[in-house]
C-alpha cells in the first residue's frame, strides 16, 4: 500500500503542492430487509478506490478513482493538481494549514463479533422471528425489519509523514410495526428505539429485538385509539431516544464552524451561532453542558484519527449553559475569524484541530463533519421516574419521529414514536398527533432538569447529510432524560 | 469508468458465464463526474471522480441474493458472483418472486451530450467567477456549486434481456447573501446538456433576489394565498408524486388507501386543472429508458384533470393484482399554463411568493401532512408586483390540499428530473415564523 501512497505524495511534492494526502479505502456493507414472513432483499456490497487531495498555492484540488494501480495513482494525482491550478482564478482567500503532526498508528472499532462473519441465515432467522412476534399482537398488520452493517478499511498517508490504518465497523438492526384500525381507514406505525452503534454483531444480539417486538406492536395498536393531544404550552420530558435528534439538529449543526462562517450557505445553510456569540451566548440553562467527542466507545463518529490525520479528542461546546466552542478541522484552526472570535469571547487561542475532518468514501473530498455530541448527565441524583413524578402537566416523548429545522437552526419541529400524558406526576395514558416546536436557544434555556448518569444512553444516525455533492456521516448523541418547560405543542391530526 | 455498449456487453456476458444460478441479472453502470464549490466569494473544494458499479442478482428457484462490487478483474467478479449465489442458496423462498424479464423494447431516448462529457475544471471555475465577481461588486457574498457527470447504464440477464444507454447531466446553483446576513437569494439551473446551464443568468437572478429580500417585514403566521416557484412546487409535490404506490395504498397504509383494501384510483383527488404524467421522451427531460429490473420506462398519466388515473405497480404487485407494471414515477411532467412566473405575479392581487422550501418532512403520511420552511427569497406580492420581502415561515400543509386550490400556473420548467410550473394557490398554512435568513 505504501508504494502506491508514495507515488501520489511524491508526485504532489515534486509538482509544487505544499501539502497532499491520499486515502485508499474499501467500504463494505450488508443489507437485509424482511417483511412479515418473507425476505425482501439481501445484498453484500463493496467499493474500493482512492482519493488524492493536494494543496497548491493555497488552493485545494481533489481527484479519485476506483482503478487502484500505480499508473492511475500518478494520473489522478496530476488531475488533482490541475484542478487546484484551474481554481486559482477564483481564489480570493488562500487556504493556510497549521503545522501537521506526523502520526503512525492503527485503530479499530471495539467489536467483539465481526458482523460480516455471522451467517446470513442466522440474521434472517432473527428478523423473521421479530416479525412473527410483532404480528401476534391483535391489530398489528405489518412488520418490516432490517439489519445494516458497514465497514470502512482506510489507509491514509500524507506529506506530513503520517501513515494511518483504521478499521471502522457500524451495526444497525431495526424494525417498524404498522397497525390498522378495524375499518381500514386509519393506520399508525411504531419503530423500535434501537439506534445504530459503532459495534459488532454482539450489539444486535444484546438488543433484545424479539422482546421488543410485541411491545412495539402493542404501542402501534394503542396509538390508533390514543387521545389526540390538546395543543398549547406544556412541559415535555424527552427520553434519550427522542432527545438525541434534537441535540443533533439544534446544537450539533449550529456549532459547525464552516456553517457559522458561510461555507455551507448554498445548501445545508448557515448558523444562528455566529462567531460574535462565541464565549458569550447563553445557549442553555446553567445545568446544560454539551460535549463533542470523537473517542467514546461505540460512538458512530468515533475513530482514532480524522481524515486530516489528526488524533481525535473531546471538548466542550456548551459549558454551564454558555456556548464556548465549535467543531473544527485542520484548515479551520488557521481561519482568522475563528481565532478573533475566540479572543473576543475571552477564550484562549486554538492551537489544534479537534479532528472533525471526514469523507464518506474514497471518492469524496474530506470536510468538516459532526463528531458525537452529548448532553452531559445531570449532576444531582435524579431518575426518570422521579422526573415524571415531579411534573404536573406534561408529555413524555419516546423515540424519534418527524423532524425539521430551518437553515440557521432557530425554528425546529419534532415528533416522536410514542407520547404519554403526564398529570400530577403520573402517566395517565397515551397521546397521538403530537409535535413540539421551538426556537433552539429558548428551548435549551427552558431545560430545568436532567436525569443523572444512570439513565444516560446514546442514539444516533447513519445518515447525517451535508455538503455538495452530498455526503453522509454516522454520528451518535448521548443524553439522559431531560425536562423542558412550557414548550409549544402542536396537534398534527386530521382534525387539527 | 466509461464503457461503450460492446465493452459493457463483454463484461456482463463474462459475469453471467461465471454464474451457476437458474437466473442471473447484472446491472452495470459507470460514470465520471466533476464539481466545484465556492463560498464567501472564493473557491473552496473541487474534485473529479470516476467509478463503476456492478450489481449481480442471482436466483435459485424462488430464492435470491445480491452482491455488488466496483472492481472489474476476473477474481473480483467471480467473488461477487459467488457471494450473490451463496446468499441465494441460504435465503428462504421469496413469495414475491417474479421471473426475470426476457428481451424488451425500449423507448428511443438518448439522454447524453458529448459537450457535458467534455466539461473541464476551467469551465467550472469560470462559472464560479460569474457569481463571485458581480456579487463582490455589489458588496454581496456568493456561495454555489457546479457539477457535471456523464456515464452509462446497462442491464443484462441469462434470459435474453439487454439494455444500454449513456447519460449526462450538469447543474448549477447559487446563493447570494448580504454581508450582514439579513438578505438571501437563490437560483439554480440544470440540464442534460451543459451549454444549457446558463450560469450567468442564474447568478443574476440570485443577486436580484438577495437585493430584493432586504428589510423583510413580519407577516403573522396564518393562512395566505401563495405563489410557489417551480423549485418549491417540486419539493412539496415530491411527497405526493413519489408516494403513488399501489401496494401501500392497497395495504391500507397510504393517503391513497380506501377502506376494504381498495385505493383511490378513479377518484377526484385534485382540482380539474391538475394533470401529472411521466414522459421519458420529453425533450426537456430525456429520461432513462429502463429501470433497475430492466422494465421499460413508459409514458403514463398519473393524475388527469384532477382524477387519480394510475398508481405505481411493481412487477410483483402488478402480477398479484392483475395489473400492468408501471415502473417508478420518473420523468414527471406537471402540466402548467402558458405564461411565465412574472406573468403569474402580474396576474395576482395578493400572495406570499416562495422561492424554495427547506427541510421538508412528513408529519403524517396518512393525511399527507408535510412540514418545512421557506428559504432564500420570500416576498409579499400585491397588485401584480413584489411589494416587499417577508420573514421566513414554517408551514404545516398537505401537497394534495394545495392541488385542490390552484388558481393559476406558469408554464412548466425543468427542476431536477421533473418539469413543473410555478403554482398559485388560494390558501396555504403557515404555522410559525422562522428567524432564519
Amino acid at each position: 500500500m505504501k508504494e502506491l501512497t508514495d507515488i501520489a505524495l511524491n508526485a504532489a511534492d515534486s509538482g509544487g503542492a505544499t501539502y497532499a494526502d491520499i486515502r485508499i479505502s474499501r467500504h463494505r456493507s450488508q443489507d437485509i430487509w424482511t417483511r412479515e414472513e418473507r425476505v425482501q432483499w439481501v445484498e453484500n456490497s463493496e467499493s474500493y478506490g482512492f482519493g488524492v487531495r493536494v494543496l497548491v498555492d493555497g488552493t485545494w484540488g481533489f481527484a479519485a478513482s476506483h482503478r487502484v494501480t500505480a499508473e492511475n495513482v500518478a494520473d489522478v494525482t496530476r488531475r488533482a493538481m490541475a484542478i487546484a491550478r484551474a481554481n486559482k482564478t477564483v481564489l480570493r482567500k488562500r487556504v493556510e494549514l497549521p503545522p501537521v503532526q506526523k502520526q503512525i498508528d492503527h485503530w479499530q472499532s471495539p467489536i467483539e463479533k465481526d458482523p460480516f462473519k455471522i451467517p446470513i441465515e442466522r440474521k434472517i432467522d432473527l428478523l423473521l422471528r421479530v416479525n412473527a412476534e410483532a404480528l401476534k399482537v391483535k391489530g398489528a398488520k405489518f412488520c418490516m425489519s432490517s439489519m445494516r452493517f458497514l465497514n470502512e478499511e482506510k489507509f491514509f498517508a500524507s506529506t506530513a509523514g503520517s501513515l494511518l490504518e483504521q478499521n471502522i465497523y457500524r451495526s444497525w438492526p431495526s424494525f417498524t410495526v404498522t397497525a390498522l384500525d378495524e375499518s381500514g381507514a386509519e393506520f399508525e406505525t411504531r419503530t423500535v428505539d434501537v439506534p445504530p452503534m459503532g459495534l459488532g454483531y454482539e450489539f444486535v444480539e444484546r438488543a433484545d429485538l424479539i422482546g421488543l417486538a410485541s411491545k412495539m406492536a402493542e404501542e402501534a395498536v394503542q396509538k390508533l385509539t390514543a387521545k389526540s393531544v390538546e395543543p398549547g404550552k406544556k412541559d415535555i420530558v424527552l427520553h434519550p431516544t427522542n432527545l438525541w435528534l434534537t441535540i443533533h439538529e439544534s446544537v450539533g449543526h449550529p456549532t459547525e464552524l464552516d456553517r457559522a462562517l458561510g461555507y455551507e450557505a448554498n445548501y445545508a445553510g448557515t448558523s444562528f451561532l455566529t462567531t460574535d456569540k462565541l464565549g458569550k451566548l447563553k445557549l442553555g440553562s446553567p445545568i446544560v453542558n454539551i460535549k463533542a467527542d470523537k473517542t467514546i466507545r461505540s460512538g458512530l463518529a468515533s475513530c482514532g484519527y480524522d481524515d486530516d490525520g489528526v488524533k481525535t479528542s473531546e471538548w466542550h461546546l456548551v459549558k454551564d449553559g454558555v456556548f464556548v466552542d465549535y467543531q473544527t478541522t485542520l484548515e479551520q484552526v488557521s481561519w482568522p475569524e475563528y481565532q478573533a472570535a475566540r479572543k473576543a469571547g475571552g477564550l484562549p487561542p486554538a492551537d489544534r484541530s479537534y479532528g472533525c475532518s471526514y469523507a464518506d468514501s474514497w471518492a469524496s473530498v474530506p470536510f468538516q463533519r459532526m463528531p458525537n455530541i452529548h448532553l452531559e448527565p445531570g449532576k444531582k441524583p435524579l431518575t426518570l421516574e422521579q422526573l415524571i413524578a415531579d411534573t404536573d402537566d406534561g408529555i413524555y416523548i419516546v423515540g424519534d419521529g418527524s423532524w425539521s429545522i430551518d437553515q440557521q437552526r432557530y425554528n425546529f419541529q419534532f415528533g416522536g414514536q410514542a407520547f404519554f400524558e403526564i398529570k400530577k406526576g403520573k402517566i395517565t395514558g397515551m397521546l397521538r398527533d403530537v409535535a413540539y416546536q421551538a426556537n433552539s436557544q429558548e428551548f435549551w434555556n427552558a431545560c430545568d432538569a436532567i436525569c443523572d448518569e444512570r439513565s444516560w444512553e446514546m442514539g444516533g444516525s447513519f445518515y447525517d447529510g451535508k455538503g455538495e455533492p452530498g455526503q453522509i456521516n454516522a454520528v451518535s448523541h448521548g443524553c439522559s432524560p431531560a425536562r423542558f418547560r412550557k414548550v409549544n405543542i402542536l396537534n398534527t391530526g386530521k382534525n387539527a | 469508468m466509461i464503457l461503450n455498449e460492446a465493452e459493457a456487453r463483454t463484461i456482463i456476458s463474462k459475469i453471467l458465464s461465471f454464474g451457476t444460478a437458474d437466473e442471473m441479472r447484472v446491472n452495470l453502470a459507470g460514470w465520471r463526474s466533476g464539481n466545484t464549490r465556492f463560498a464567501l466569494n472564493t473557491v473552496t473544494t473541487s474534485g473529479d471522480q470516476e467509478d463503476l458499479s456492478i450489481s449481480i442478482t442471482a436466483f435459485f428457484g424462488k430464492k435470491k441474493g445480491a452482491a455488488s462490487t466496483n472492481e472489474v478483474d476476473d477474481a473480483a467478479l467471480k467473488r461477487a458472483v459467488r457471494m450473490a449465489e451463496d446468499i441465494a442458496r441460504v435465503a428462504p423462498e421469496d413469495p414475491e418472486y417474479v421471473p426475470e424479464l426476457a428481451s424488451q423494447k425500449y423507448l428511443d431516448v438518448d439522454p447524453y451530450f458529448e459537450s457535458t462529457a467534455a466539461a473541464t475544471p476551467d469551465l467550472r471555475a469560470r462559472a464560479a467567477e460569474a457569481a463571485v465577481d458581480p456579487a463582490m461588486k455589489k458588496g454581496l457574498v456568493a456561495a454555489g456549486f457546479f457539477d457535471h457527470s456523464n456515464g452509462f447504464s446497462a442491464v443484462g440477464n441469462n434470459k435474453g434481456l439487454w439494455g444500454y444507454y449513456r447519460n449526462s447531466n450538469a447543474s448549477y446553483s447559487v446563493t447570494v447573501r448580504s454581508t450582514d446576513g439579513a438578505a438571501s437569494g437563490w437560483d439554480s439551473v440544470d440540464s442534460r446538456k451543459i451549454e444549457d446551464v446558463e450560469y450567468r443568468g442564474s447568478s443574476g437572478r440570485a443577486i436580484r433576489k438577495a437585493e430584493e429580500s432586504r428589510d423583510a417585514k413580519r407577516l403573522d403566521p396564518g393562512v395566505y394565498p401563495v405563489i410557489l416557484e417551480p423549485q418549491a412546487v417540486a419539493e412539496l409535490m415530491s411527497f405526493a408524486f413519489f408516494t403513488l404506490d399501489a401496494r401501500s395504498a392497497d395495504e391500507g397504509r397510504s393517503f391513497f388507501s380506501k377502506p376494504g383494501g381498495k385505493n383511490k384510483i378513479g377518484e377526484k383527488i385534485a382540482g380539474s386543472n391538475i394533470t401529472v404524467r411521466s414522459d421519458p421522451t420529453h425533450p426537456d427531460l430525456l429520461g432513462e429508458p429502463f429501470g433497475w429490473d430492466g422494465l421499460p420506462a413508459k409514458k403514463i398519466t398519473w393524475i388527469e384533470k384532477g382524477v387519480l388515473k394510475q398508481l405505481f405497480y411493481s412487477r410483483y404487485w402488478a402480477q398479484k393484482q392483475g395489473k400492468e407494471p408501471t415502473g417508478f414515477p420518473g420523468s414527471v411532467v406537471f402540466d402548467g399554463g402558458k405564461g411565465s412566473l412574472e406573468d403569474l405575479i402580474k396576474d395576482t392581487d395578493k400572495a406570499v411568493l416562495i422561492t424554495r422550501f427547506w427541510y421538508t418532512n412528513f408529519v403524517d403520511p396518512e393525511t399527507m401532512l408535510v412540514t418545512g420552511l421557506t428559504r432564500d427569497g420570500t416576498f409579499w406580492v400585491e397588485k401584480g408586483r413584489i411589494k416587499h420581502a417577508v420573514r421566513n415561515f414554517r408551514f404545516n400543509e398537505s401537497p394534495v390540499a394545495v392541488l385542490n386550490k390552484v388558481t393559476g400556473m406558469s408554464r412548466s420548467v425543468r427542476v431536477g428530473d421533473s418539469l413543473v410550473p410555478a403554482v398559485r394557490a388560494s390558501a396555504f398554512t403557515f404555522s410559525s415564523i422562522s428567524d432564519a435568513v
